[in-house]
């Protein structure tokens, strides 16, 4: 249904980012959100070393993001049982 | 959750698209798994069925309002999988998923209903020993919406 090649995702609420690491490797380059403070760290800390450097992951929740960030960053956006 | 929507319209591109995953508007099923066969099955309760309605209808929303266009979306089967019934309910707790807050500080009767099916599954599973799984069964909607042209914020 997706098709991520070359595509700069915004992946929101995160979480552990168990669903970021299934799709990444095709990504051309992954920012990935979530309002909780315990899932960040350990999704940083599970990220696959082939993934270092296409994922970042950040603690906020969207609100902020979108103020902080300028408009069409992203091609594809992802809500996954977050909205 | 309609701003939400509208933000992330923002920071997409013009051909841009959002995927949307969500459970349907329903209580899920908690079953019981033993060598690959269901041995017990019952909808959830306290589930907070109220949240998934209010999300579809923030984007049915952004949808008549010219945010995005539908293009595909198809139903699947989810399933979560747990050791035990405990694990599954922290999970559920973190996810939000109880209506009136995670069971012990929701004393209304429906949470009292899920403690008591929790602790019946939980005797289940303890009398059918190893190899027994508790499920989350839930059906899903994938949606793809594509951006349309910007509307004035």
């Amino acid at each position: 249904m997706v098709d991520f090649r070359g595509r700069r995702v915004l992946e929101i609420g995160c979480g552990d980012g168990r669903l970021t690491w299934r799709y990444a490797e095709r990504a051309a380059q992954v920012t990935a959100i979530d309002p909780s403070a315990d899932a960040i760290p350990a999704a940083k800390e599970n990220l696959p070393e082939n993934l270092r450097g296409r994922v970042e992951f950040h603690n906020v929740a969207l609100d902020d993001f979108a103020t902080a960030s300028g408009p069409s960053l992203f091609d594809l956006a992802i809500l996954s049982w977050s909205l | 959750m309609v701003h939400a929507l509208e933000s992330i319209h923002h920071l997409l591109t013009p051909a841009g698209r959002l995927i949307d995953i969500h459970p349907f508007a329903e209580a899920p099923m908690i079953e019981v798994h033993q060598g690959g066969r269901r041995t017990f099955s019952e909808p959830v309760p306290a589930y907070a069925v109220e949240d998934i309605q209010h999300a579809e209808q923030a984007l049915a929303h952004t949808v008549e309002n010219g945010f995005f266009a539908v293009e595909r979306a198809r139903a699947f089967q989810f399933r979560t999988y747990a050791f035990s019934v405990a694990e599954l309910t922290g999970f559920l707790a973190e996810q939000g998923s109880f209506a009136g807050g995670p069971p012990g500080e929701d004393v209304s009767a429906q949470a009292a209903q899920y403690e008591e099916m929790a602790a019946h599954v939980e005797q289940l599973m303890q009398a059918a020993g190893e190899g027994t799984e508790v499920v989350l069964h839930e059906r899903a909607h994938i949606i793809m919406l594509a951006a349309l042209a910007r509307v004035p914020r």
